[in-house]
């Protein structure tokens, strides 16, 4: 066995920083697939951060496809831990504005319809790149509501 | 008793450390949380065992915080 690691000293930082700020079991849903959950503090509806700059937004219960897909990141070229720690901080205390600035994909139309009445519910619908990515900016392609739909 | 701010870089993070009862320290802390603030980033309260403890708008002396740097879409 080797008795070397190929991560730099800035990754093992972040990652120090990253594992101090999270909770038990977020650190073994880290440690056992390589991503952890968190709930978003507007929505309470339940995200999974993993190591790149995408950020999936689950359906309760459906822990393995994703609703939607977000796609944002700090700049700054940071370590991925610290990517993940600032993914999960703004979701969990700043969840309107992580939406607003991320680009948004619905992935699981059967998913996605689903979570809508939550999002409604919560405010999380009007304003934010849910609204700006289904019904201005086109950028995704399924069968669904367009802009004339009543939401 | 010391608090501190963890900024967010490509070093992974760097700490700003102050004392409450030593106002030198604690200015240049406000400095960059000022910074940070005002290039966009947001500055959340550190929590042992879990994700924060919410977002912090004005300085706090008596807080442990993390900054990130401002996110963008891509």
């Amino acid at each position: 066995m080797l008795g070397w690691s190929l991560k730099t000293p800035s990754a093992k930082r972040a990652e120090r920083l990253l594992h101090a700020n999270l909770t038990e079991q977020q650190r073994a849903d880290l440690r056992d697939h390589g991503y952890f959950f968190v709930t978003g503090g507007q929505s309470r509806l339940p995200y999974r951060v993993g190591p790149r700059q995408t950020v999936w937004l689950l359906a309760p219960g459906v822990w393995t496809k994703p609703a939607g897909i977000f796609c944002v990141y700090p700049l700054g070229g940071l370590p991925s831990s610290d990517v993940m720690l600032a993914h999960a901080l703004s979701i969990q205390h700043d969840e309107r504005s992580f939406c607003s600035v991320a680009v948004f994909s619905p992935y699981s139309p059967d998913l996605w319809y689903g979570l809508i009445p939550n999002l409604q519910k919560s405010g999380m619908l009007r304003g934010t790149t849910y609204e700006n990515c289904c019904y201005r900016r086109g950028v995704f392609a399924y069968h669904g509501p367009g802009p004339d739909h009543p939401i | 008793m010391k608090h501190s701010l963890s900024i967010m870089d490509s070093s992974g993070d760097r700490k700003a450390e102050w004392d409450e009862n030593d106002p030198a320290t604690m200015t240049e802390a406000r400095r960059l949380f000022d910074a940070i603030r005002a290039s966009g980033g947001q500055v959340f309260q550190a929590q042992k065992d879990g994700i924060g403890g919410g977002l912090v708008k004005e300085f706090d002396p008596k807080a442990n915080m993390i900054a990130v740097p401002r996110i963008v879409g891509g």
